[in-house]
């Protein structure tokens, strides 16, 4: 076997691996140009391939060799016109490719690789032609053809003498070839007569002829031989030869018998076509071969430079300034390239001196030796790429970041007042920049890297799916670092099969619903605010959101009234929610979201968001968001006791300061652990200083009481403020509590050190500006360490089910219609906010419509029904949706302001009139709190209550009827005992059911109010145990219910006892039930009184 | 590196340059060879929840390395760094960069590897350290040198002890 040295072989390998990357996108193209050829393009692909071909021929891997062979020659008719490359045609390329690629990766073995099968359907396309060929005389050469059968015959039946021998003259063998069987008509680009040989030296090769040479010979070597004899290798014979000269082809022969005994110790020839500019009698010198050896195919009528014995000067006099003498050659050559080329090579020499076409490649290695002897090359490849170890680059990356922060030392303690020491601080400042960012430019790559093998990998997808589908690349130049880039590779892959496997439908559905036939996938990638923004976007069929539900469903993941109260999008990310689709993947559910979950997180591990976005029947659009580089993050700094500690920005949602009393207000005690109420959601608080002073929470073992920490206890309550960011790791969002801020850095991230690694809650360390090490935070590893991960999610919704019963604040959304006032309206009492454009509103009769779900939306407008200013009406209004209402209606505002906390009494004085609650002062400016339910009633124009029936009652009872409210939510509860107060009732409030039984108990009422709908089966608890006994048992009772289960939690209420039930908030039959139930009871006592005497 | 390993060293060069210090008044030295400097700072960046023996990063010339507490590693109290500790950073071919806070840094001493004899305790107080010191692989062996006790420990085990808690 021969040796050849490891290096080689991987630079062989490396390279290889190169030409084949490029190949693969460019049969692509070819495939869809197949009529209009762009011959740059395909000879690029052919010279790829050839140079493939050369270098492993040269370097022994035979079987990589013959496939490149056969695929070069089927490239070359496809170049010459005779063969169209169409899909089945470039196939067997492709799997060639592939191949060629199996076989880099253990070039080793690669020999034992079959490719027989490979290659026959390959030349099954080069057969028909090369047939045809035979009767037409056409301007194709197929270059180095396989020998012919006569050929080897004869080869084999030659004794196997070293060959150097001189008695069998190559020439004479080959004339035999010749003449014992070839048919092949001559080509008129061939201008070298068949006395050389079979050898025609195509277009392509005299491409390759560096103008230098005049001469091309084929030199027949017996490698055997020469490793044994000379122990030169073919590496350091290829070397050798292109020192003077120019390999422009290699053929090694050899029967496969050969090869199953390993390399032959019997003769083995390798046929080198060499140009250049040395004479024949001096090649016998330079090669060492014999006479019989040396083939002279072409010589070149150029002016023969002086003999001159060292091949450098041979070189440097090459005399090009002949013009005349050029004529031949150029004549020679019929295709117009090759002349254009030689004509700009008289023009201007020196410039042809870059310029020479020389594709070779493989030549790059020996740039250094061809630049001292001046041999041109191509100027194309030229100093642009240089192959570096990436841990030269990683050092590099750590100096440059060290420097930095030498930098920020010296920035530091530089003397300002000094012009001189100022200004080099500044030039340092800049050149250190400069430096990092150049560093982090070389691990920057592109992220068509990526992208690129897309159009391939959606070729074999449109087969097996028998689908249409382009791909549509942008931004395949943006670039990325090199570790981020590797780990999205399949991420990415996964989100385009997707797109394909489930997003386009097939062609004939796509006919079906109108769209064309063939379907697009969009992958764009561009920078935007620092981050690497990344979308792909496809024209299918869109997520089926019903489908969602279902699995959501039958997954119980949620309940049909959890989903119903869900927005569109939030159900879209339903999908990537871990569990959301993993043992039956890609069943009924239609097929998104399969492992959506896994994408999310790999994103989310680089520092990325992940997005999705989805119109039904109109398509899927997936956003990922990444960071340039993941060496330099920006991070939070903050101080903890004397520590300061870095968190990355990623993780950090909000900064949150409370001062003086809301810091002891507004931190609660849930369970076993503080929380806070960040608009409306429970947010899980966490100190710092107890992460990292106290033992983890190592299970339920740990028997660890929360302190309430009070403002006076603790310094880092100092000032009568507490700071907390408000950090999300994953699925989960935590409040962690620090003492100080400090700003915002740029910070290099160092990895822990391997012995305390272990340690959870650090994501690294990095050095600070004074050159003190701070550790920097790990947001997922605190929310772990500190059980809020397992807990899922930290910022539970609290909506409806406030814990504070004795809160008297609420949250209210500040909106403004008219330009002058202020309008509230709680939180709890809004559905959604909905943006709509007022061109879709519709009108009839006298009010606006508008449609939002499917459902036919009244419009209310403010100025209509209260003495509010009316607003000028823009294109594009919010549309507020309360709960609970009856009908579906909307109230129009112009402008949305902010969330405030309100207080639960409102001023009911100073301006009131029908349909307003009352009024209040909120951020210094008079706000009028709508009575949302009372302008769903006014709007509706059908506001006629029974007054007699309601005065009846007053009148029935001496004194004023007492009632008792049994509502949990504050808001609602202010509500109702308004309502009740407006009727004249005496009210009396609970908030829970322990409460109200035991005033049940200790006073007289004589009805009760329970809101069922918001307190289930509590409240039906409640009227059970008023019924169950006591002095009051038979206390008419409303339970209030809601209107989406109007019949379920009527039948559910009355069942436990109540005697009616209403729509909550219905204002008018509420009041209008209790009327007639308090009636009724006064009646039944004086009958049961009248009864009693 | 063990004590076999340095005792062939020894042999076959005679002589071994120690580094020596102190730590609670007695003498420690660690072979010169794996140290790679001296280093007075000692303002170190605490690590909750690191192993004990852990005193916390410093950084070097940008070059962010762990401080160990020599002391607790040998089972002495802990004390606090004064004008006279100093870090002994050790040469990257023993570990992750990484320090040991000594009490106070001593002489370069030269011994001979026939001076160098197996550790044994002097009294029971050290009897129980004994233990403790050769089953972690921490002492290579002692030197008595004129007035002091010498006790040679083997720094490549010193990253090792914890690491394995």
């Amino acid at each position: 076997m021969m040796q050849f040295d490891e290096a080689i072989v991987e630079e062989f390998v490396a390279e290889a691996k190169e030409h084949i990357a490029s190949v693969e996108g460019d049969l692509l193209a070819l495939e869809k140009m197949s009529d209009d050829l762009d011959q740059d393009l395909i000879n690029k692909v052919f010279r790829a391939i050839h140079t493939v071909k050369g270098s492993a021929g040269f370097l022994g891997f035979i079987k990589l060799a013959d496939l490149a062979h056969v695929m070069e020659t089927l490239l070359s008719l496809i170049r010459g016109g005779e063969v169209r490359p169409d899909s089945e045609v470039v196939d067997p390329l492709f799997k060639g490719v592939d191949m060629i690629n199996t076989m880099l990766e253990d070039i080793k073995n690669s020999n034992k690789i079959p490719v027989d099968e490979l290659v026959a359907s390959i030349e099954k396309h080069i057969k028909p032609v090369s047939q045809a060929q035979e009767m037409v005389t056409e301007d194709t050469v197929i270059k180095f053809n396989p020998p012919t059968k006569e050929k080897e015959k004869k080869e084999a039946a030659t004794p196997h003498a070293p060959p150097p021998v001189g008695d069998v003259s190559l020439q004479a063998l080959l004339n035999e070839a010749r003449s014992g069987g070839q048919k092949k008509k001559e080509s008129p680009v061939s201008v070298i007569t068949m006395e050389q040989g079979e050898y025609q030296l195509t277009d392509m090769i005299m491409r390759e002829v560096p103008d230098s040479c005049k001469f091309i010979y084929l030199l027949r070597y017996d490698l055997t031989q020469l490793a044994s004899a000379a122990g030169k290798t073919p590496t350091a014979l290829m070397k050798e030869l292109n020192e003077a000269g120019k390999i422009l082809d290699t053929n090694i022969k050899f029967s496969v018998e050969d090869l199953r005994e390993g390399l032959p110790k019997k003769p083995l020839f390798c046929d080198v076509v060499y140009a250049t500019s040395i004479e024949k009698d001096l090649v016998k010198g330079v090669t060492g071969l014999t006479e019989g050896n040396i083939v002279e195919l072409k010589t070149f009528a150029r002016s023969a430079p002086k003999a001159e014995p060292t091949v450098k000067k041979l070189v440097d006099t090459q005399p090009f300034e002949d013009i005349s003498e050029m004529t031949d050659f150029e004549e020679s050559l019929q295709e117009e390239k090759i002349v254009d080329q030689f004509t700009e090579a008289r023009v201007s020499p020196v410039t042809t001196l870059e310029k020479a076409p020389q594709a070779n490649e493989e030549l790059s290695r020996d740039e250094h030796e061809e630049r001292i002897l001046g041999i041109p090359r191509s100027g194309k490849d030229q100093n642009e790429t240089i192959r570096l170890n990436v841990s030269v680059i990683d050092k590099l990356m750590t100096l440059a970041g060290e420097l930095v922060l030498v930098r920020n030392q010296q920035i530091r303690s530089v003397d300002k007042s000094d012009p001189v020491s100022r200004a080099i601080s500044q030039r340092l400042d800049v050149v250190t920049t400069e430096i990092q960012e150049s560093i982090m430019a070389t691990r920057m790559q592109p992220i068509g890297n990526i992208f690129n093998k897309f159009p391939r990998v959606i070729r074999e997808l449109n087969r097996q799916l028998g689908k249409k589908i382009e791909v549509d690349i942008q931004g395949a130049d943006v670039e990325l670092d090199k570790t981020i880039l590797e780990a999205l590779a399949d991420p990415l892959t996964h989100l385009v099969r997707n797109s394909c496997d489930h997003g386009i439908e097939t062609p004939e559905e796509r006919k079906e619903k109108g769209k064309n036939e063939t379907g697009h996938i969009q992958l764009n990638a561009y920078h935007e605010g620092g981050q690497i923004n990344i979308v792909i976007k496809d024209d299918g069929r869109g997520v089926s959101l019903e489908k969602i539900k279902q699995k959501a469903i039958s997954r119980r993941m949620k309940t049909a009234e959890e989903l119903s109260q869900m927005t569109e999008k939030e159900i879209l990310y339903l999908t990537v929610q871990a569990g959301f689709s993993t043992a039956d993947k890609v069943t009924d559910m239609s097929g998104r979201g399969v492992g959506l979950d896994v994408v999310k997180t790999g994103v989310e591990e680089l520092g990325g968001t992940f997005d999705i976005d989805s119109v039904e029947g109109q398509g899927v659009s997936m956003h990922l968001r990444l960071p340039l580089t993941l060496a330099i993050i920006p991070c939070l700094i903050v101080q903890m006791g004397e520590d300061r500690y870095a968190i990355p920005q990623v993780n950090v949602e909000e900064l949150v300061c409370l001062y003086d009393e809301d810091v002891k207000k507004k931190i609660e005690i849930a369970g076993d652990r503080e929380v806070y109420r960040l608009r409306n959601r429970l947010l899980s608080m966490v100190r710092l200083n107890k992460v990292l002073e106290d033992e983890f929470r190592s299970g339920a073992s740990e028997n660890d009481p929360i302190v309430i920490e009070t403002g006076s206890e603790s310094a880092r309550m100092k000032g009568g403020s507490l700071n907390f960011g408000v950090l999300k790791a994953g699925g989960s969002k935590f409040g962690l509590i620090i003492d100080k801020i400090i700003g915002t850095e740029e910070i290099v991230v160092k990895p822990m050190h391997p012995a305390v690694k272990d340690i959870g809650c650090y994501a690294g360390a990095t050095v600070m500006g004074d050159g003190k090490v701070a550790l920097i935070l790990d947001a997922q590893g605190i929310a772990r360490q500190t059980g809020i991960a397992t807990e899922g999610r930290g910022d539970e919704e609290i909506e409806d089910t406030a814990a504070d019963t004795e809160s008297d604040t609420h949250t209210v959304l500040l909106f403004e219609y008219g330009k002058e006032e202020q309008f509230a309206i709680a939180l709890s009492l809004i559905k959604r906010i909905e943006r709509i454009a007022l061109k879709s509103v519709e009108k009839l009769g006298g009010d606006r419509f508008i449609t939002i779900d499917g459902v036919s939306t009244q419009l209310i407008t403010l100025s209509k029904l209260i003495k509010v200013s009316e607003c000028q009406e823009d294109e594009e209004m919010f549309l507020l949706l309360p709960k609970h209402t009856s009908r579906p209606v909307g109230i129009l505002i112009s402008r949305l302001l902010d969330t405030e906390e309100a207080p639960s009494t409102l001023n009911e004085e100073s301006y009131m009139e029908d349909g307003i609650l009352g009024t209040a002062i909120l951020r210094n400016r008079l706000t009028i709190f709508p009575d949302v339910y009372r302008m769903v009633d006014m709007s509706e124009n059908k506001w006629l209550l029974d007054e007699r029936l309601r005065k009846d009652s007053m009148m029935k009872g001496s004194r004023l009827p007492r009632i008792l409210a049994v509502v949990e939510d504050p808001f609602m509860k202010v509500l109702v005992r308004r309502y009740l107060h407006s009727e004249g009732y005496e009210v009396a409030g609970a908030s829970t059911v322990e409460e109200a039984l035991a005033r049940v108990n200790d006073e007289s009422f004589d009805a009760l109010v329970c809101d069922v709908a918001s307190m289930g089966q509590e409240g039906l608890d409640f009227i059970m145990a008023v019924r169950g006994g006591g002095r009051q048992n038979h206390l008419p009772a409303l339970a209030l219910v809601s209107p989406e289960n109007l019949e379920k939690e009527r039948a559910a209420a009355e069942g436990a006892g109540y005697t009616r039930a209403e729509i909550k908030l219905e204002k008018d039959e509420f009041l209008l039930s209790v009327a007639e139930l308090l009636n009724k009871a006064l009646t039944s006592q004086s009958v049961e009184g009248d009864d009693n005497e | 590196m063990s004590k076999q390993s340095i005792v062939a060293e020894v042999e076959t060069e005679r002589k071994i340059q120690l580094c020596t210090f102190r730590l609670n008044n007695r003498l420690f030295g660690v072979d010169i060879q794996d140290v790679k400097e001296i280093n007075t700072e000692v303002g170190f960046t605490r690590i909750f929840h690191a192993p004990r023996e852990v005193r916390g990063y410093v950084n070097i010339r940008g070059q962010i390395h762990l401080v160990l507490d020599l002391r607790t590693l040998l089972g002495f109290a802990q004390k606090d760094p004064d004008h006279e500790s100093r870090v002994v950073i050790f040469k990257q071919n023993i570990g992750e960069p990484f320090g040991a806070l000594v009490d106070k840094i001593g002489d370069i001493v030269e011994v001979g590897s026939e001076d160098i004899e197996e550790y044994g305790a002097q009294d029971d107080a050290e009897a129980a350290q004994e233990d403790r010191w050769k089953n972690r692989n921490l002492v290579v062996g002692v030197c008595k040198l004129e007035k002091d006790l010498l006790v040679i420990l083997n720094a490549r085990s010193f990253l090792k002890t914890f690491e394995q808690k």
